[in-house]
């Protein structure tokens, strides 16, 4: 098999958010080598934070790297009481603040904003019923880890296939769905 | 699943408890019994399960070297289907004359007594806890290591099995051995049998060789499978397989290396997905001391992840040492427990508070800075 480094590197709030990608990117058909998990540094209180203070890094190092070979950068961060439009803001404004561009419509830099949170998706996908103002992170963290995984998977089928999305599919989903398109060479 | 381990006045553990999860790092500055942790566990193993006798065992010089008591006492509690084990063993030394002796013996399953040797006679109780026959016993063995399977006292057989389940591994790559010859049903703790343990696995396991081998395709250029060349008799020599890309559309060369002949750090690889395919299974404990060592950075996550997941998947136990800052990175906050000592004192286990400093956990580690 050849081996071609790590093409998707994920930032993530939390562990939560790491194995949801991880697993969602296996599904995807990315292999375990070509995947890098982002630690988050701990006792530093919110994670939405270390995302947003290391987005313009990774951003940066995407771009070096985006110009000879096909990588992704797949960011996660929960909007929690925030729209979707207001997290994405606050990225872009980090990027400003680094003097860099925000994302063109073309880079492979997907973010996936789960509303209220990634158990808010972790518990649709395992058919539970849910709106996105309630926290069902107690809920989900009750859940059987092959539940969460299999909710991961579900997720990326419905990237593959459109047919199976249906019409409850919270909002903040279907942006992580359209997101999901700028992950290159989807297999 | 091992639930709780009690420890005194072995070594540097006095009046010493843990109690693990189902994955957990344990960490640690050197010499904070996070190895000796997994030597307790091995030596439960080998009196209980392999016989083996108190002074070859637990010999005098374990005792805690500032501590004038003659007794070590060593509690075991594990989760199985059958319920909570609770095994408790006291050792008497007599510092004089250099021998030692089991006091006191005893198995339960809940609250279910199974067994118990009172330093001259062994009580054996049936698995509905009633009393069965009583017997004096050679005090410098276990009992429960002698006892044979019978219709009534397959709890107490069960627990015995159970134990075997505990791997205590710390993988020396230059010990692992390329020639077999005969099966081996467990490794030995630096792999040193890899290659009669690996023959054992193609027999007793050959469903698993499958994911082995392509996880092993994923982290070695080149590699194709495993396999157990015939050189006569009953010997046998593991050689990995390779194919070679020709250039230019020339056809795939392929070629034998044995074990041997593979890097430290490949037969490392070789290692750790053989016992992440092969060896965490239900009912098992894995205790891998260091699976860092050897291994290239980009291997380390990948393989974490792995058996994490496995371990979850197979309802297993994993605990792992280390000091690699990947592992520290990954697990130290939500899946660490910390091993410490002050002024070469007893080993004392506490929860940390990390500071509010937006730092790695490893580098928090490397200053010292948890409190």
């Amino acid at each position: 098999m050849k081996r071609r480094g790590v093409r998707a590197v994920v930032l993530g709030e939390d562990d939560a958010h790491l194995r949801f990608a991880r697993y969602a990117l296996l599904r995807l058909g990315f292999n375990k080598r070509e995947m890098r998990l982002l630690e988050t540094p701990k006792g530093k209180g919110a994670g939405d934070q270390h995302v947003r203070t290391t987005y313009a890094t990774e951003v940066q190092a995407h771009r070096s790297k985006a110009s000879s070979q096909a990588v992704a950068l797949l960011v996660l961060i929960d909007a929690d009481t925030y729209t979707i439009d207001h997290r994405h803001q606050q990225l872009d404004q980090e990027l400003r603040q680094d003097g860099l561009k925000t994302r063109s419509e073309k880079e492979a830099v997907i973010i996936w904003t789960p509303k209220r949170n990634i158990e808010t998706w972790i518990m649709y996908l395992a058919d539970r019923k849910v709106n996105e103002e309630d926290d069902y992170k107690p809920q989900a963290e009750m859940l059987d880890s092959r539940v969460r995984r299999k909710s991961a998977e579900r997720f990326a089928e419905l990237i593959q296939d459109e047919s199976q999305r249906k019409p409850d599919t919270p909002d903040s989903m279907r942006r992580g769905i359209e997101e999901s398109r700028r992950i290159p060479e989807t297999r | 699943m091992i639930k709780r381990l009690y420890v005194d006045n072995y070594k540097c553990f006095v009046n010493f408890e843990y109690r693990p999860k189902q994955f957990q790092l344990l960490y640690g500055n050197n010499g904070t019994g996070k190895s000796t942790t997994f030597e307790v566990f091995s030596l439960i193993r080998q009196l209980v399960t392999w016989g083996g006798t108190t002074e070859q065992v637990i010999p005098g010089n374990t005792l805690t070297m500032w501590q004038t008591r003659p007794e070590q006492i060593f509690e075991i509690d594990i989760e199985d289907e059958l319920g909570v084990f609770h095994y408790r063993l006291i050792i008497e030394h007599n510092r004089s004359i250099g021998k030692n002796r089991i006091k006191n013996e005893s198995l339960k399953v809940d609250d279910t007594i199974l067994y118990e040797f009172d330093g001259q006679d062994a009580h054996l109780y049936r698995n509905d806890g009633s009393a069965g026959p009583v017997f004096p016993l050679d005090w410098s063995r276990s009992g429960i290591s002698t006892i044979p399977e019978r219709q009534d006292n397959t709890s107490l057989c069960r627990f015995r099995l159970r134990l075997g389940l505990i791997y205590t591994l710390s993988i020396d790559p230059r010990s692992m051995e390329f020639v077999s010859i005969q099966e081996q049903s467990a490794p030995t703790p630096n792999l040193s049998n890899f290659a009669s343990w690996y023959r054992h696995l193609t027999q007793d396991s050959p469903e698993t060789m499958g994911g082995l081998f392509e996880s092993l395709q994923e982290v070695i250029d080149g590699f194709t499978n495993l396999k157990l060349f015939n050189t006569g008799g009953t010997t046998r020599v593991l050689q990995a397989c390779f194919s070679h890309e020709g250039a230019n559309g020339e056809a795939p060369h392929p070629y034998e290396l044995a074990l041997n002949q593979l890097s430290d750090g490949q037969r490392c690889l070789v290692a750790l997905y053989t016992i992440l395919h092969c060896a965490v299974k239900q009912g098992f404990t894995l205790c891998i001391d260091e699976p860092d060592n050897f291994v290239a950075l980009p291997e380390l996550q990948p393989w974490l992840e792995e058996i994490r997941d496995q371990v979850e998947e197979q309802n297993s136990q994993c605990l792992l040492i280390s000091h690699h800052p990947e592992l520290l990175d990954r697990l130290a906050v939500g899946h660490g427990v910390r091993f410490r000592r002050e002024e070469s004192g007893p080993v004392r286990i506490n929860d940390v508070k990390w500071p509010d400093d937006g730092l790695r956990p490893s580098e928090i580690i490397a200053r010292e800075w948890e409190e």
